[in-house]
């Protein structure tokens, strides 16, 4: 029977939420150690981000992202019927909750809201950096605006 | 195992213990993962169920990995811990086959079974969760009955009787 002892690859995903978890437990150390400076910078920009959002506006700050620590990715935030039930005041802490969380693993990340135009269902986004697509699909499974019932397309950035 | 492999292993342990990147960890995790992915899925059928082990298992083997002293390859020691989370994931659904039981209800085993495995993956799969850890662990990863009771905490006297009553089922399934 031992010839039935057949390896079976596991979901792509996976790999990253393993590490993912080993990272915030720090039983491993991410690939690029980015210094205190950029790290406090990468937060502070998350927190005016959830400031901002409170207030009406999502100003975020710019902060430049590294370029040399692979892909980047755009998590485009789509309204949903479903999501408009949700209050969007009730949802700022668990965005910021969640950015400082994404930040915490390693990764850098950025966003932005966009202020309303009536027809349009793209309602903001953000920006991470992740060493691949499955990666990226990763962390937008665990972003609050999938389980609140909104909607996350995923694109990649030609860098230019 | 070859003496080479086993060097490289060791290598590898020794090199992410000495730096913990993530690197290092991405190499352990590609090259052992597919089996421990594929026991845990064999032990539970259920395929989120083995990605929990999965991850489970990761947790505490890079946290223990200091201590391991390659008493046995890393592989099988890595398959310790997978059977020890899928014990402890499936503590309330863990049944036997007994006499007052002797029809097995499974859960259909949702992978992408190879072809000439098929049927037989898909027996094992019907088997009483006790009988069919069991049964794995003996005539599929090569344990011994000793060993089968140290992981499952039971008597060997009951993993040989596990595994006469899983065998008897399956070839009435396969026939």
């Amino acid at each position: 029977m031992s010839e039935f002892r057949h390896d079976i690859d596991p979901p792509a995903a996976l790999e990253e939420r393993v590490v993912a978890r080993l990272r915030s437990r720090g039983l491993v150390r991410p690939a690029k150690q980015r210094s205190g400076m950029v790290v406090a910078a990468v937060t502070a920009a998350v927190m005016c981000l959830g400031i901002g959002y409170a207030a009406g506006l999502w100003h975020g700050g710019v902060v430049a992202l590294p370029l040399d620590t692979g892909p980047e990715f755009i998590l485009l935030l789509h309204d949903t019927p479903e999501l408009a039930a949700n209050p969007a005041g009730g949802r700022v802490e668990e965005y910021r909750r969640w950015a400082q969380q994404v930040s915490a693993d390693g990764y850098a990340i950025r966003g932005e809201k966009l202020k309303d135009v009536p027809g349009q269902t793209l309602a903001g986004f953000f920006i991470v950096q992740a060493p691949s697509r499955e990666a990226a699909e990763a962390l937008a499974a665990t972003c609050p605006h999938a389980r609140l019932g909104g909607r996350i397309e995923i694109r990649e950035i030609d860098p230019t | 195992m070859s003496i080479g492999e086993d060097l490289d292993d060791r290598a590898l342990v020794a090199r992410f213990l000495g730096t913990r990147d993530e690197a290092s960890f991405r190499m352990l995790y590609r090259r052992y993962t597919p089996a421990m992915y594929g026991l845990a899925l064999r032990l539970l059928s259920r395929r989120s169920d083995a990605e929990d082990v999965v991850q489970e298992a990761w947790i505490r083997a890079t946290e223990r990995l200091g201590g391991f002293r390659w008493d046995a390859s890393i592989r099988t020691w890595l398959s310790s811990i997978v059977v020890n989370c899928c014990r402890e994931a499936s503590r309330t659904d863990w049944r036997w086959i007994s006499e007052e039981n002797p029809a097995s209800e499974g859960r259909a085993l949702a992978v992408p079974a190879l072809e000439l495995t098929v049927d037989v993956d898909r027996a094992i799969a019907k088997l009483p969760s006790g009988c069919r850890s069991v049964f794995v662990l003996h005539d599929i990863e090569g344990r011994t009955h000793q060993e089968i009771g140290t992981l499952l905490d039971i008597d060997p006297g009951t993993s040989k009787s596990q595994l006469f009553h899983a065998r008897r089922h399956l070839r009435s399934l396969l026939q």
